[in-house]
């Protein structure tokens, strides 16, 4: 397969926002069916998520990740040893950061209804790297390693072969398994919305045999980042590799894995604290 | 005398009760008043001290330190839209800041555009 990339307009940035795009419908579609699902939960007017706010959550959670994706490229230039402004481009990493982060500051914004959101806005992470990394394969960045077997990508600019052979089709990869893991979660979010459904209405006529629910929207936040981390760990070592160690990009994984499961323990333990009979 | 006095009570509780809420409400509006400030220089301060001083010699700190202010402006300014939702001033400065996303990535675009027509008509002479 051979790639052209002398674009007249480079297609890399209508993709990243096409793919915000495309997770904002996802997430107001997601809101959208939980407010007016007429179940036991929509009647209770604390868990519905205000159209406003919403925006909002939108806005905060756009520009952290574009922030964090153009930082990230720009922290891993200097500790390559080049100027931060050496090379722009948003770093896929970065995004995920800048979405925990927004993730973080609405649970304190939005204290109520904090676990719709994180709820929202868990198929937004793997989705919006999936889609992006669509713009990554047509602009001809971010590709794998020497490769010539099937589909092997040859980019093309201005005639010339860079970079000067075939590389593994590295970015197809990550969209496709990171698509599917979106999948996968939309569809645990929806079996958790049911669950939980079910738990009201076991709550509201026997309301002295309640118990909490045991997948609270931080554990799913917790495993969806987890996976993340993990499938992008692995699917760096098909990247074009400089040195032999581990890249930025993994230093980045088992950093922000290590510290999600801290959260995850710490939780777990207050939360064990805080539930015992005096 | 005892209706009369029930009146002068009523009135009394009423008066009061305004007064704490005028209080409350003039307190909470000058809270509003300063994280919109804040929000406000912290996003759009460093772009004006830097187009003043027009250096390159601090480009780099400008960049690092005005793009986390700007960061930490906007995080204020969404805090301030759900904490004060009928705030005029932050009304305005979240419209403005939204209009310079749109104008920033249309800037942007432009700049892509124009940077490969320049490349493109520079090379054309090169083989």
């Amino acid at each position: 397969m051979t790639i052209s990339t002398d674009y007249r307009v480079s297609p890399y940035f209508f993709i990243i926002l096409l793919s915000f795009l495309l997770s904002y419908l996802l997430i107001f579609h997601y809101s959208k069916s939980k407010i007016f699902d007429g179940n036991l939960l929509s009647t209770s007017n604390s868990k519905e998520i205000n159209r406003k706010h919403l925006f909002y959550s939108m806005l905060l959670h756009f520009v952290l990740s574009i922030y964090c994706g153009f930082m990230f490229t720009a922290v891993a230039n200097v500790a390559s040893g080049r100027s931060a402004l050496s090379s722009v481009g948003l770093s896929g990493m970065g995004g995920m950061i800048g979405t925990i982060l927004s993730i973080v500051i609405m649970c304190f914004l939005f204290k109520e209804q904090k676990e719709h959101y994180i709820k929202c806005y868990v198929m937004s992470l793997p989705l919006i790297y999936g889609v992006s990394k669509l713009g990554c394969f047509f602009a001809g960045c971010c590709y794998g390693m020497p490769y010539d077997g099937p589909l092997a990508v040859k980019y093309l600019s201005g005639g010339v072969m860079t970079p000067d052979h075939a590389v593994f089709p590295v970015q197809l990869v990550e969209c496709i398994s990171f698509l599917i893991l979106s999948v996968v979660f939309y569809l645990f979010s929806l079996r958790i919305n049911r669950k939980e459904v079910s738990a009201s209405n076991y709550k509201y006529a026997h309301p002295s045999n309640s118990e909490e629910s045991i997948t609270s929207g931080y554990n799913i936040l917790g495993i969806e980042i987890i996976s993340c981390c993990v499938l992008k760990f692995l699917l760096d070592y098909l990247r074009e590799r400089k040195s032999l160690g581990l890249s930025i990009n993994q230093k980045a994984c088992i950093i922000i894995s290590l510290l999600v499961l801290t959260a995850i323990f710490c939780s777990s333990i207050f939360r064990n604290s805080t539930s015992q009979p005096e | 005398m005892g209706m009369e006095d029930n009146n002068l009570n009523n009135d009394f509780e009423n008066s009061t009760e305004s007064i704490f809420n005028s209080n409350s409400d003039n307190s909470t509006d000058h809270k509003a008043d300063i994280l919109c400030a804040a929000s406000a220089l912290l996003m759009y301060g460093p772009g004006v001290i830097s187009a003043i001083l027009n250096s390159t010699r601090y480009a780099i700190i400008n960049f690092w330190c005005g793009s986390l202010l700007a960061a930490i402006g906007f995080v204020l300014m969404i805090v301030l839209r759900v904490k004060y939702p009928k705030h005029t001033g932050g009304k305005v400065l979240m419209w403005i800041t939204i209009v310079t996303i749109v104008l920033f990535i249309i800037a942007l675009i432009i700049f892509i555009i124009t940077c490969n027509m320049f490349i493109n008509s520079c090379c054309q002479g090169c083989d």
